[in-house]
């Protein structure tokens, strides 16, 4: 394989959640139990919304807000959302929002070593 | 082939979770438009919630600021309480109130602190950032020394310096009970300008970066030659311990973020806030300069007052006290209140008539501002309240109880515990343990830690800094504790502490000499404060000292010795690796110039 060639994955997923800040530790952990590989980028920032919508209980829920972003294959994509929504306890009020998007294609550098694995046949580890 | 275990729950669980799918369309609010085809514009509803929505989404909310504060009480009331039970084999009396008390800390300074962030923080981003664009800087540092004095009230540790003075004998200490009672408020207000005054010079020292050394020495000297008079003078004697505690007191959670934020932002504004040294400085000129004003005023009293005065004075008050009923505001659940709310609004108005007249600004979120000031106030009060039940009596107690392991204390038939020697030790080490233990749960002292790893790239690691911090403020309280029970003249201790730290100073860099003498000021928190003063007055009070003052002090010179001298240790060890690599190099005359260069 020469340096010129691209590999394209494919069947990929971006899940993306805006929580409160503080929480991305908990979802990452999360994820990776359940085989987040990638790994994750994480970034600050401000969001309104439920704050100023809740009145008097808006100041339970702060501005500042955590995004990450994860990204998964196909057949994780279901099992690391649910996952992520539990252990970040989505289901509470203030707490944020998680959704998906399909990847058209997704690259990176794919270690010597897997790609020859890949092409012997066996199954990456 | 790798194999992979999962739970079965969670396989279970996803095959029985319900997932439904609803349309966002549902939601989508109906859009009109005007008869020209315009779009009014869509009104924002309320989202209701019931309880237990409401319950589900304020728990996470109060229960990490009330853990936070538990941290901070829990351990070190568990220390003074064990420790009794332990060693001095005596529960702690009337242990309910005095845990509603520390409860009653907990909740107040949860409050307070977030009412603080809300409420009070924004006007110092806002001011701090915009005032000394906006202004010339004469009224920019007119504002600063006042606002040093606004936060100086603010202070919730300034509540137990009030509540000490009612420990103090008139008779045995006559300057000292006029200055804690008919005099509270003045000694408040010299405290809070010198606060103010520190604060200005220290921005000055931003402005035109100043070395932080001339300023201390400048500040020392006269600080040690207004002790020394002092110390002559038999009735002002008794006074110097207040005059150096008063240091240790100012230095809190709401005087140091918010005058730093107005002086970084002078500093950023004259674009000379980069320097890794900005935001040094003005705390440990705000521990020095109350000094000398306190001491400067207790000059003043005792050159108007004679003892005798005070003490007829006193005694007429107390008979006249005895003969009315005290109004609501001045006896317990109402006098606390009426502090708390004195102690915050003043800074509060302050504030905003900065804002509204000078600024002319306006400051978003004010719903916002309103409840986090409301939040302050209520945490105040009941701050107020947990300072009396809670902190001021667990370390009265704890300090009238510790002299039983060695001495013979009236009332406790048991004492002396121990032999002398063994008592005095248990003593020390329990006063040694305490500041140690405080001073390494403390928050500020964490955030301190990592600045001065990024200073001296990490030369001074944030763990060598803590434990030279805690080392020093414990042997500081080792020391102040031996003071109270020796009954050592305390300028006899001040003197040499900090002759020898100005020596250390000298010798020092700069960024050490910062990080050092600011180590001080971050040490004494609103918990440890409280705490340390009612111990040390109980303490007194036990061994028949004459004031129980100077614990404090003591453990504000300590960690500025350790540090100093660890830093210099730091550097002596680091030029003696680079001399032993140096060494094995033929050094050319060349290399020799660069060096000393």
């Amino acid at each position: 394989m020469s340096d010129h060639d691209i590999t394209y994955l494919t069947d990929v997923f971006l899940l993306t959640c805006v929580v409160q800040s503080g929480l991305s530790e908990v979802i990452l952990r999360a994820a990776r139990d359940v085989g987040a590989r990638t790994g994750a980028t994480s970034h600050l920032a401000r969001g309104t919304g439920a704050r100023e919508r809740l009145g008097v209980l808006g100041i339970a829920v702060e501005t500042e807000k955590e995004v990450i972003s994860i990204i998964v294959s196909s057949e994780q994509r279901d099992l690391v959302y649910d996952t992520i929504y539990r252990a970040a306890e989505l289901n509470v009020p203030g707490r944020g929002f998680i959704y998906c998007m399909a990847l058209e294609k997704f690259s990176t550098y794919i270690p010597q070593s897997i790609m020859k694995g890949l092409d012997k046949g066996d199954e990456p580890v | 082939m790798s194999h992979k275990t999962r739970r079965f729950g969670d396989y279970q669980r996803l095959l029985t979770a319900v997932s439904n799918e609803i349309s966002l369309n549902v939601f989508k609010p109906k859009i009109e438009r005007d008869t020209e085809g315009r779009i009014i514009p869509v009104p924002e509803t309320r989202i209701k919630l019931n309880t237990v929505e409401t319950v589900k989404l304020l728990q996470p909310y109060v229960s990490v600021r009330f853990m936070e504060q538990v941290k901070a009480v829990v351990p070190l009331a568990l220390y003074l309480a064990l420790f009794q039970i332990l060693f001095l084999q005596h529960v702690v009396e009337d242990s309910w109130v005095i845990t509603g008390g520390l409860f009653a800390v907990i909740v107040g300074l949860m409050f307070f602190m977030e009412g603080l962030a809300l409420g009070l923080m924004p006007f110092g981003t806002v001011i701090g950032s915009q005032l000394p664009r906006k202004s010339p800087l004469p009224l920019v540092l007119l504002i600063t020394l006042l606002l040093g004095i606004g936060v100086t009230f603010a202070e919730p540790a300034i509540g137990a310096l009030k509540a000490a003075g009612g420990n103090v004998v008139v008779e045995r200490a006559p300057y000292l009970y006029v200055m804690l009672n008919d005099w509270s408020d003045v000694l408040v207000l010299v405290v809070g300008a010198s606060v103010g005054l520190a604060a200005v010079v220290g921005t000055l020292r931003f402005l035109y970066g100043w070395s932080l050394k001339p300023l201390i020495y400048a500040s020392i000297l006269p600080l040690l030659a207004l002790t020394v008079v002092a110390a002559f003078d038999p009735e002002l004697q008794k006074i110097i311990g207040l005059a150096w505690d008063c240091g240790a007191v100012t230095t809190g959670p709401v005087t140091v973020p918010l005058v730093l934020s107005l002086g970084i932002g002078i500093a950023a504004a004259a674009g000379k806030g980069d320097s890794g040294l900005s935001g040094f400085g003005i705390v440990t000129l705000a521990s020095l300069f109350p000094i000398i004003g306190v001491l400067l005023l207790s000059l003043y009293v005792s050159y108007t007052l004679t003892p005798e005065e005070i003490i007829t004075a006193a005694k007429q008050t107390a008979a006249a006290a005895r003969l009315t009923q005290p109004a609501w505001y001045e006896s317990s659940p109402g006098q606390e209140i009426v502090l708390g709310v004195r102690a915050i609004l003043p800074l509060v108005l302050f504030l905003f008539v900065v804002l509204k007249l000078v600024l002319k600004e306006k400051l978003e979120r004010q719903g916002d501002i309103f409840y986090g000031i409301t939040l302050a106030i209520i945490g105040m009060c009941i701050f107020n309240l947990g300072l009396t039940y809670g902190l001021s009596k667990l370390g009265a107690s704890a300090g009238g109880l510790v002299p039983t392991a060695f001495m013979e204390v009236a009332g406790y038939e048991a004492s002396p515990l121990y032999i002398y020697a063994v008592g005095l030790a248990l003593a020390l080490a329990f006063a040694w343990f305490l500041g140690f233990g405080a001073t390494l749960a403390e928050p500020a002292l964490n955030a301190l830690g990592i600045t001065t790893e990024k200073l001296t790239n990490g030369v001074f690691k944030k763990k060598t800094l803590i434990n030279a911090v805690s080392i020093g403020v414990a042997f500081g309280i080792a020391i102040g504790v031996a003071k109270l029970i020796f009954d050592l003249p305390l300028a006899w201790l001040i003197l040499p502490g900090y002759l020898l730290a100005m020596l250390l100073t000298f010798f020092s860099s700069e960024e050490f000499v910062n990080v050092a003498w600011d180590s001080a000021g971050v040490t004494t928190g609103p918990i440890t404060v409280p705490l340390v003063l009612a111990m040390g007055l109980g303490l007194g009070d036990a061994t028949h000292a004459v004031e129980g003052f100077g614990i404090l002090c003591m453990a504000s010179i300590g960690p500025i010795i350790t540090v100093m001298i660890t830093g210099l240790w730091a550097r002596y060890k680091v030029k003696t690796q680079t001399r032993a690599v140096t060494r094995i190099v033929p050094v050319t005359p060349e290399q020799e110039a660069e060096a000393i260069l």
